[in-house]
C-alpha cells in the first residue's frame, strides 16, 4: 500500500464520526437516504465477501437477507422482543443455516451454484409463505408500530463499518489471499494446497451473516414484511449491480457502488417511479458493457488510486531492492 | 526389465528404506468408471520417475490418487512411509509434495511475482521464502526478466516455467507434474526438461506423467508404463527405451 491510498483511506474513520453525528442535523428523508445507502452499501460489501473473492456468484442472497427479516418479525412482531435483542439473533440464525447450506451449495461450480443459489432463494421465500403457523403466510407481519429511524440508522451504521472493517481485514490477509486463488483458479488452488472447501465455507458464511442482520434492522425500520417484499429478487440483483459497478473483490469498490446506486435509483424513483426498475436492467447493460472491472478499476487505470495488497507485495517488496538479473553490471573502478 | 508379478513381490521384500512414494496395488475411477486396476508404483528418494502410456492409460488419475484429489476404492499410498491414502489434498501437499497440473495452470491476472508469492503462501519464513525465490530464478532466468509480466500474457512455455516455480516455492522435496511439455514448442519442452533435470541435481524427487515418452523415459532414472489403467512395463528408462515391445508399441519404432 502505498502513501496516497493510505491517505485516503485514512478520510474514512472521518466520514464514519461524520456518519454518526448526522442524525444531530439530519431529519425525516434525508436521515433515511442515508439509511438506505448503509443499507444498499451493506448488502454490497456482504456479497462481495463471497462472490467478489471467490467468484462464486450467488443469485440467493436475498434468502439470508428475508430470513434474518423474518426472525425479527416473528420475535419482535409477533411476541415483542426487544428488536436489540432479535436483530443479532437474526444474524446468529443466519450464521448457523449457512455453514450446513454453504458446504451443500459450493459444491457446485460456475452457473450452477448460481442458479442453486437462485433456487435457495425461492425456496426460503415458498416456507415463509406456506409455513403460516410461524410466519403468519402471504398476510405478513406487522413488525412495529413505532418509527424508529435513529434507531435503525445507527445499526445499519455499525453493521456497515463491521463489515468494512472485515472486507478490509481478508483484502489484507492469507485467508482473502487464498480466497483470491479459487477466483483465478480453484485447481490451481487445490495444487498450492489451498483447503478449498474451507475457505470457501468460510467466505459464504461470513458473507451471509451481514444481510442477515442488515434483512433484520430493515424488517424493524419498514414496519411490515411479508414474503414477497423481503424476500423480492431486487436485493440479490441489486448486491450484485453495485458491488460490479463499484469493483468485484476489493476494499473500495462496494462502498464507491452503493453510493452511486444509492443516488441514482433514489432520483429515478422520486422523478421517474414507473421507470425506475427498467432502469435497473439498462445499469446492467450499460456496466457489464463500459466498466465491467467496476469504477474501482477505472480509477486504477488512470492512476488515481493506487492500492496495492500488502499481504502480495512481501516478495516484490524484497526483489525491488536488488536489480534484476539481466540489469546487474558489474562494479568495477 | 520385470514382469509386473515379479516387481511387486520383490517390492514386498525391498523394505522402504529410501522410499519417498509408494502407490499399492490401487484402484480408482470416476463415479462408476473405473480407470485403475491395481496399479502400483514406487519412487525412492531423489529419483526422477516418469509414467508414461497412450491416452486414457490412467496415468494423470495416478497424480490425482497420490494427492488424495481422487480417494482409490482399493489399495492405499504411501509417504515416507505414512498412509496418506484418506488425507484430504491440502493436507498432502503441505506434507511437502508439490503439485504442477496438467495445462501450465497459472493465475492470468497476476504477475508472474504475485504467482510465485501466492505459491508460498504457506512460507511465513520470509528469507525461506526469498531463498526459493532465489532458486525459481536460477532455475528459469526468464522468469526474473519478466517479473512483473501478468502471467495471463506470456508464451505457453513460460506460463509451464511459472506453473512450475510456483510449485518450488513452498520448497517441497517431492514434486509430481501432470504432462509438463503438452502443447509446448520444442525450443520450450528442452528448456522445461533441462529445469527439471536441474531440479533432479539438486536433490528433488519427481514424478512425472507425460505422453512424450521418449523424452520422458530419456530423462527418468526409472519409468512405470500404464496401459487400460493396469500396470504394463517397468524398469529403469534406458532398459525401456531399448525394449523392443516398448519402442514399437509407444516410440513408433
Amino acid at each position: 500500500m502505498t502513501m496516497r491510498s493510505k491517505l485516503r483511506l485514512g478520510a474514512l474513520p472521518v466520514i464514519g464520526v461524520a456518519a454518526a453525528l448526522a442524525p444531530l442535523f439530519l431529519a425525516g428523508y434525508r436521515l433515511v437516504f442515508f439509511l438506505l445507502m448503509f443499507l444498499h452499501v451493506g448488502l454490497a460489501y456482504s456479497w462481495n465477501l463471497v462472490s467478489g473473492f471467490t467468484g462464486y456468484i450467488s443469485f440467493g442472497h436475498v434468502a439470508f437477507f428475508g430470513i434474518g427479516a423474518y426472525v425479527v418479525g416473528i420475535l419482535s412482531g409477533i411476541h415483542h422482543w426487544n428488536w436489540l435483542i432479535a436483530v443479532p439473533l437474526a444474524g446468529a440464525l443466519v450464521l448457523v443455516i449457512s455453514l450446513p447450506l454453504g458446504w451443500l451449495m459450493l459444491r457446485l461450480k460456475g452457473p450452477y451454484f448460481a442458479i442453486g443459489m437462485l433456487a435457495v432463494a425461492q425456496a426460503t421465500a415458498l416456507v415463509a409463505s406456506l409455513w403460516d403457523g410461524l410466519t403468519r403466510g402471504g398476510l405478513g407481519i406487522f413488525v412495529s408500530s413505532s418509527y424508529n429511524v435513529v434507531g435503525v440508522y445507527y445499526g445499519l451504521l455499525i453493521v456497515l463499518a463491521v463489515v468494512m472493517g472485515v472486507t478490509y481485514w481478508v483484502d489484507n490477509s492469507r485467508f482473502g489471499l487464498r480466497l483470491l486463488s479459487i477466483r483465478e483458479d480453484e485447481s490451481a488452488a487445490e495444487a498450492m494446497g489451498v483447503d478449498t472447501t474451507r475457505d470457501k465455507i468460510l467466505a459464504f458464511a461470513l458473507s451471509a451473516l451481514f444481510p442477515g442482520l442488515i434483512g433484520g434492522l430493515y424488517a424493524w425500520y419498514i414496519g411490515y414484511i411479508d414474503p414477497r417484499s423481503v424476500f423480492s429478487l431486487f436485493f440479490s440483483v441489486n448486491m450484485i449491480l453495485m458491488t460490479l459497478l463499484g469493483g468485484a473483490g476489493t476494499f473500495l469498490g462496494p462502498l464507491i457502488g452503493g453510493i452511486a446506486f444509492t443516488f441514482v435509483v433514489e432520483s429515478l424513483w422520486v422523478r421517474f417511479p414507473e421507470y425506475h426498475l427498467m432502469s435497473t436492467g439498462l445499469a446492467v447493460i450499460v456496466i457489464v458493457m463500459f466498466i465491467p472491472n467496476g469504477i474501482i478499476d477505472v480509477l486504477k487505470k488512470r492512476g488515481w488510486l493506487t492500492h496495492r495488497r500488502r499481504i502480495l507485495t512481501r516478495l516484490i517488496r524484497s526483489v525491488e531492492t536488488t536489480p534484476q538479473k539481466k540489469a546487474e553490471v558489474p562494479e568495477r573502478v | 526389465m520385470k514382469s509386473t508379478s515379479e516387481e511387486q513381490r520383490a517390492t514386498q521384500t525391498r523394505g522402504t528404506d529410501g522410499t519417498v512414494l509408494e502407490v499399492e496395488s490401487v484402484d480408482a475411477g470416476y463415479g462408476e468408471m473405473k480407470i485403475l486396476h491395481a496399479v502400483s508404483a514406487r519412487v525412492d528418494r531423489g529419483e526422477l520417475v516418469s509414467i508414461i502410456g497412450p491416452n486414457g492409460a490412467g496415468k494423470s488419475t495416478v497424480l490425482k490418487c497420490i494427492l488424495g484429489l481422487i480417494k482409490p476404492t482399493k489399495g492405499r499410498v504411501l509417504f515416507k512411509g505414512e498412509n496418506i491414502t484418506a488425507n484430504a489434498p491440502h493436507k498432502i501437499i503441505a506434507s511437502g509434495i508439490g503439485y504442477v497440473p496438467q495445462g501450465r495452470i497459472v493465475f492470468p491476472d497476476m504477475s508472474v511475482l504475485e504467482n510465485l508469492e501466492m505459491g508460498g503462501f504457506t512460507v511465513r519464513d520470509k528469507a525461506r521464502l526469498t531463498g526459493n525465490l532465489e532458486r525459481v530464478f536460477d532455475l528459469f532466468p526468464v522468469l526474473d526478466e519478466r517479473r512483473k509480466q501478468m502471467a495471463g500474457t506470456m508464451s505457453g512455455g513460460q506460463q509451464q516455467m511459472l506453473a512450475i516455480g510456483r510449485a518450488l516455492m513452498s520448497g517441497p522435496e517431492t514434486i509430481l507434474l501432470d504432462e509438463p511439455s503438452l502443447g509446448l514448442a520444442p525450443r520450450f519442452v528442452d528448456i522445461v526438461f533441462e529445469g527439471l533435470l536441474r531440479m533432479g541435481q539438486e536433490g528433488i524427487t519427481m514424478v512425472v506423467v507425460e505422453q512424450n515418452a521418449a523424452r520422458a523415459l530419456e530423462m527418468a532414472d526409472r519409468a512405470y508404463v500404464l496401459e487400460f489403467g493396469r500396470n504394463r512395463f517397468e524398469g529403469t528408462g534406458e532398459e525401456l527405451l531399448n525394449d523392443e515391445r516398448v519402442r514399437r508399441l509407444y516410440l513408433g519404432g
